[in-house]
C-alpha cells in the first residue's frame, strides 16, 4: 500500500460538500461554479432565482452563496429564509457593489461573508468556501464518530476492511438477530467483550439486562453464589438474600468473560443450568427459571484444556453453539491505521482539543512495522498517549513509543 | 473603445477552470447567447422608458465583460446602472445603450473567430 493510500486510510472518509450558488447571470453562476468544481470536492448547484432555491433548500446544503440582487426575491429574504430553515448554514453574499449599508445588513441578518462582484470574486468566494468547508467537514465527522460510538458498540474495535475483520462482522451479523450461544475466542485484546456487548446490544434484547461475569476476577468460594446468588444463612456471612448474576441478566443476556478459569465443579453447575435453563440460589431448594443469553469468551484453547480434561467436554460443545473467532491485530495489515485514526479522534473529542492530531508517514510505518502481541488493547494505548507526549498536532515516529 | 482594438483576451477564463478548452468553449458559446439577449431587453426597455429595468439588467451583465477583456464595458455597465437607477431618463442612457449595440456586435465576432481557433 502506498503511502497517499495509507493517509488516505488515516484522513478518514472523503466527504463531498454541497454548495448552492443562487446567482441570476446565467455566465457569472457558470464561472462560479466551475471555479468552485474545480477546486476540491464539491457538488455544486446553480439557481437562477430565489424561488428555485427555496423549493430545493429541503436538500440541505452544505454552503450557500447568495447574490443580493436577484429579480424575483431579494439576497436578504434568501437569507432570512435559509437561516430559519437551519441557521448552522454558513451563507456568502454576492453584491455588485460595495454599499456599506448592505454590507452591515447583509452580517447583521447572519451573513458569515460579503464578497463584492469584481474579477478576483470567483477566487474570494472560493477561499470563503474553502474556509468553511474546514468547519462543515469536522461537523461531518464528530457526527459520524457520534453515530458510531452511540449506534454500534461493535465499531469500537471492529473497525477494518481486512478479510479477516469483514469475515467476523458478517458472522456477527447473522448471530446477533439468534438466540444461540456464542463463544468468543481470540488472544487477549483483541475485543471479545465488545463483540459481546454488540451481540446484546443488536439483538432482540437490547432493552434488557446486559450482565458481565468476568470468571477471573472472582474468588473461587465465592463464584457460586455470585452467579446463581445466595438464600439468608446460606453460610457464614449470608446475612441477607442475595440474587446472583443470572437472575439480574434474566432475558437479557449474561457475558462470562474468561471462562476457561472456571474451575470444574462449576464447570458442572454451569452445564446443567445451561441445560435446563434454571437456577438454584445457595441454600435454596427452589429452582428459578431462566431466559438468559449466554455468551462466553476465552483466549485459551478450549478444546486442548478439554484433551487435558481441564474443560468439559460437554459444556465446550454446549457452549460452542456458534464460534467466532476475533483475529490477533497482526493479521489485520492496514486495519491498525484505521483503528489508530479511530482512537486518535475519539481521544481528542473527549478531550475537547482545540485541532485534531495527525500522524506523520513515519510514525504510519512504526505503527504498521510492530507485531502487536497486545493486539487492540495495546494499539490504543500507544495512540491517547502518542497524544500527550506529542509537541505538535502531528504525531511523529518518536511520540510512537513501544514497549 | 479600448477593448475593440485589443480583442477579447479569455486569459482569465482558463485560469479560472483551469486551462479547460472545453469550459472556455462552453462559456463562449453562452457569451454568444446571452449577449443579444441582454442588449433586446436593454433596447425593449429604452423603448418603455423602463429605466429601473434597465438598471437591473445592467447591473446583471455588468461583471461578465470582464472575464472575457473587456473591464471598459463593465465600467459602463456600472455607468448605466447608477444612470437607470436614478430613472430621470438621463439622455446618456440612450447613447451608452446605443454603443453598447456596436461593442457587443463586434464582440461577437470576435468571439466566433476565438471558438474557431480553439476547435
Amino acid at each position: 500500500m502506498t503511502i497517499i493510500a495509507q493517509q488516505q486510510i488515516l484522513m478518514g472518509k472523503a466527504y463531498i460538500t454541497s454548495i448552492y450558488i443562487i446567482e441570476d447571470d446565467l455566465i457569472y453562476g457558470r464561472i462560479l461554479q466551475k471555479n468552485i468544481e474545480s477546486n476540491g470536492n464539491y457538488d455544486v448547484t446553480l439557481f437562477q432565482t430565489g424561488i428555485d432555491y427555496l423549493s430545493a433548500l429541503n436538500s440541505t446544503p452544505d454552503i450557500v452563496s447568495i447574490d443580493c440582487n436577484l429579480p424575483d426575491l431579494s439576497g436578504l429574504e434568501l437569507l432570512q429564509k435559509t437561516l430559519e430553515f437551519n441557521d448552522e448554514i454558513p451563507c456568502i453574499m454576492l453584491s455588485g457593489q460595495e454599499d456599506i449599508n448592505m454590507v452591515v445588513q447583509c452580517y447583521r441578518n447572519g451573513a458569515r461573508d460579503y464578497i463584492v462582484k469584481n474579477t478576483t470574486a470567483p477566487q474570494d468566494l472560493l477561499a470563503s468556501i474553502l474556509k468553511f468547508t474546514k468547519i462543515v467537514t469536522q461537523k461531518k465527522e464528530l457526527e459520524d464518530l457520534k453515530s458510531q460510538i452511540i449506534n454500534r458498540v461493535r465499531y469500537q474495535t471492529l473497525l477494518g476492511e481486512s478479510n479477516s475483520i469483514l469475515s467476523v462482522i458478517r458472522l456477527l451479523q447473522k448471530v446477533e438477530k439468534t438466540e444461540m450461544m456464542v463463544l468468543i475466542t481470540g488472544e487477549s485484546g483483541t475485543g471479545k467483550e465488545v463483540v459481546a456487548k454488540s451481540i446484546h446490544v443488536n439483538s432482540r434484547r437490547y432493552k434488557e439486562s446486559y450482565v458481565t461475569v468476568n470468571m477471573a476476577a472472582i474468588p473461587v468460594d465465592l463464584i457460586e453464589s455470585e452467579l446463581f446468588g445466595h438464600e439468608k444463612g446460606a453460610f457464614t456471612g449470608a446475612d441477607s438474600r442475595r440474587i446472583g448474576k443470572f437472575e439480574e441478566a434474566n432475558f437479557g443476556s449474561i457475558f462470562l468473560d474468561e471462562i476457561g478459569e472456571m474451575d470444574l465443579l462449576l464447570q458442572t453447575k454451569l452445564l446443567r443450568v445451561l441445560q435446563e435453563k434454571t437456577i438454584t440460589r445457595v441454600g435454596s431448594n427452589k429452582e428459578i427459571k431462566l431466559n438468559v443469553r449466554v455468551i462466553a469468551a476465552t483466549n485459551k484453547d478450549l478444546l486442548k484444556m478439554v484433551k487435558e480434561g481441564k474443560f468439559r467436554e460437554d459444556l465446550y460443545y454446549r457452549l460452542q453453539g456458534f464460534l467466532i473467532h476475533l483475529p490477533p491485530l497482526r493479521d489485520r495489515g492496514n486495519d491498525v491505521l484505521i483503528l489508530a485514526n479511530h482512537f486518535l479522534k475519539s481521544f481528542d473529542l473527549d478531550n475537547k482539543v482545540i485541532a485534531f492530531h495527525s500522524i506523520s508517514n513515519a510514525a504510519i510505518q512504526k505503527l504498521l512495522a510492530h507485531n502487536w502481541p497486545g493486539n487492540v488493547r495495546e494499539l490504543k494505548n500507544v495512540v491517547e498517549r502518542s497524544t500527550i507526549i506529542a509537541d505538535e498536532v502531528e504525531i511523529q515516529d518518536d511520540d510512537i513509543i513501544i514497549h | 473603445m479600448a477593448h475593440l482594438s485589443k480583442g477579447i483576451d479569455i486569459t482569465l477564463l482558463q485560469e479560472l477552470s483551469g486551462n479547460s478548452t472545453e469550459f472556455v468553449l462552453e462559456m463562449l458559446r453562452m457569451y454568444l447567447t446571452q449577449l443579444p439577449e441582454a442588449m433586446s431587453e436593454l433596447e425593449e426597455n429604452l423603448t418603455d422608458n423602463n429605466y429601473k429595468r434597465i438598471s437591473e439588467i445592467a447591473h446583471r451583465i455588468k461583471p461578465n465583460f470582464a472575464y472575457i477583456g473587456m473591464p471598459e464595458t463593465t465600467e459602463l455597465m456600472q455607468k448605466l446602472e447608477r444612470l437607470g437607477r436614478d430613472q430621470a431618463g438621463d439622455p446618456e442612457i440612450k447613447t451608452i445603450i446605443n454603443n453598447l449595440g456596436g461593442v457587443i456586435s463586434n464582440t461577437l465576432l470576435e468571439i466566433h473567430n476565438v471558438i474557431e481557433n480553439l476547435h
